[in-house]
């Protein structure tokens, strides 16, 4: 399994663009929205936490038909699929890398991008602790969209639609418990929440997605 | 390469490739009915067939890769190396890795022993992106089949080789079936062998 993710990490790094092109993503969305509201510093500071969630949701979202589809096209998902390797495991690889070269990489960025945003360095750190409890869900429903995405008829439209309300929650839990935390208000609770989502989805997706990737197989 | 341990001869009598009265379905249509075979140690099954008589969707259903199907299968399949007719090779890594990858998965040590039968070891450290298609089909039969698994099944894997390359491989199968592996291969071309047995899939039409 270590030779999967690390085969793959490898790739995005050699590619370049598996692992520039969310930075990139994240950066841009941090930088124009304030630029695009205007010099007012105590507003960017309320809604910094929501900028730096949406970025982290973009990011992480940004390659999602790109996730299975090229071993689908070069016949390595055959051979993973007809190794002794159960495919769940190759799709849990699959989930992990994701993560670490978007959700991991992003809540190293987040307190140095909230100073940005006039965001006091204490909630900088809250707001990467949110997101690095709950990216590894968003890494998990963005595997179930690229699995759902390889079907033939349709598939791009399912992603969306299955992608987009899944992510809503840990878009609400996430800004909320930096909102709190600045609140002075309890805000260990939507931490617990986000990670126990996290958790939950990167235990039960693998083998949603890995029966998606069967039946696209079997085509 | 493949490896017998001595000592498991009985295994061996007992390892072997059937299916009796197979039916399989594409797109609800059927693809061929009522095929049956029973493959022991040290034969091998060519099959032959036209453009779409079934022979990639056959061995799909052997793998387990299709659940389209009725009938019985046996195959031991952790017993068994596959090659579909696409490579799975990842183009912007080298030959070594794309070779040393499916080993590793194993957990088995990476050999090249079969990089040298093909003659392509001197392409370790090359770009996959960078080889000729039978070049690409060497590497891919090489990472397959060093695993030292006794029964092959293999999808076209004469397909883009040269002259000299089919030889080999020919050579490759009758040895592997002389220490009493078990291999079945799909061809639309006229073997450059003489299996021990051969199916024509045209007639279960």
């Amino acid at each position: 399994m270590l030779t999967l993710i690390a085969r793959d990490l490898r790739a995005n790094f050699r590619t370049g663009s598996g692992i520039w092109l969310p930075l990139t993503m994240f950066l841009t969305i941090v930088v124009l929205i304030p630029i695009g509201i205007g010099p007012d510093v105590d507003l960017h500071a309320t809604i910094a936490p929501a900028i730096l969630w949406i970025g982290v949701v973009f990011s992480v979202f940004l390659f999602l038909d790109r996730i299975f589809s090229p071993d689908l096209e070069d016949g390595f998902l055959d051979r993973i699929a007809a190794s002794d390797l159960p495919l769940e495991k190759y799709v849990w690889c699959k989930i992990i890398v994701l993560w670490i070269s978007s959700g991991l990489l992003l809540t190293i960025l987040t307190p140095f991008l909230g100073l940005f945003l006039n965001l006091p360095l204490p909630v900088g750190l809250m707001c990467s602790s949110s997101i690095l409890a709950g990216s590894p869900a968003l890494a998990a429903i963005g595997c179930l969209g690229g699995g759902i995405g390889t079907f033939n008829r349709h598939g791009n439209l399912l992603q969306t639609v299955i992608v987009l309300p899944l992510s809503i929650p840990i878009l609400i839990f996430g800004t909320k418990s930096v909102i709190a935390y600045s609140n002075g208000e309890p805000y260990l609770t939507w931490i617990l929440q986000l990670s126990g989502i996290s958790l939950a989805s990167i235990a039960i997706f693998p083998f949603l997605i890995s029966y998606a990737l069967k039946t696209v197989l079997e085509e | 390469m493949a490896n017998l341990d001595e000592t498991k001869t009985s295994e061996v009598e007992l390892l072997s490739v059937g299916v009796k009265n197979l039916t399989c379905y594409r797109n609800d249509a059927t693809v061929f009915s009522n095929v049956s075979f029973q493959l022991h140690p040290g034969e091998q099954l060519f099959i032959i067939g036209s453009n779409g008589s079934g022979k990639t969707t056959l061995l799909k259903t052997l793998m387990g890769l299709s659940s389209k199907f009725e009938g019985n299968i046996l195959v031991p399949l952790h017993e068994t190396a596959y090659l579909g007719h696409l490579n799975g090779l990842k183009s912007e890594f080298t030959v070594g890795d794309n070779h040393g990858f499916w080993l590793k998965l194993e957990n088995l040590p990476v050999s090249h022993n079969l990089l040298e039968y093909f003659e392509i070891d001197d392409l370790t450290g090359t770009p996959v992106r960078l080889l000729s298609e039978g070049q690409k089909k060497k590497v891919a039969l090489a990472g397959a089949l060093e695993s030292g698994k006794r029964i092959w099944i293999l999808d076209e894997p004469f397909n883009g080789l040269d002259r000299k390359g089919q030889v080999l491989l020919a050579e490759l199968i009758q040895g592997h079936c002389e220490k009493m592996g078990i291999v079945v291969v799909t061809s639309h071309l006229e073997p450059v062998f003489r299996p021990t047995r051969s199916l024509a899939l045209d007639e279960y039409r």
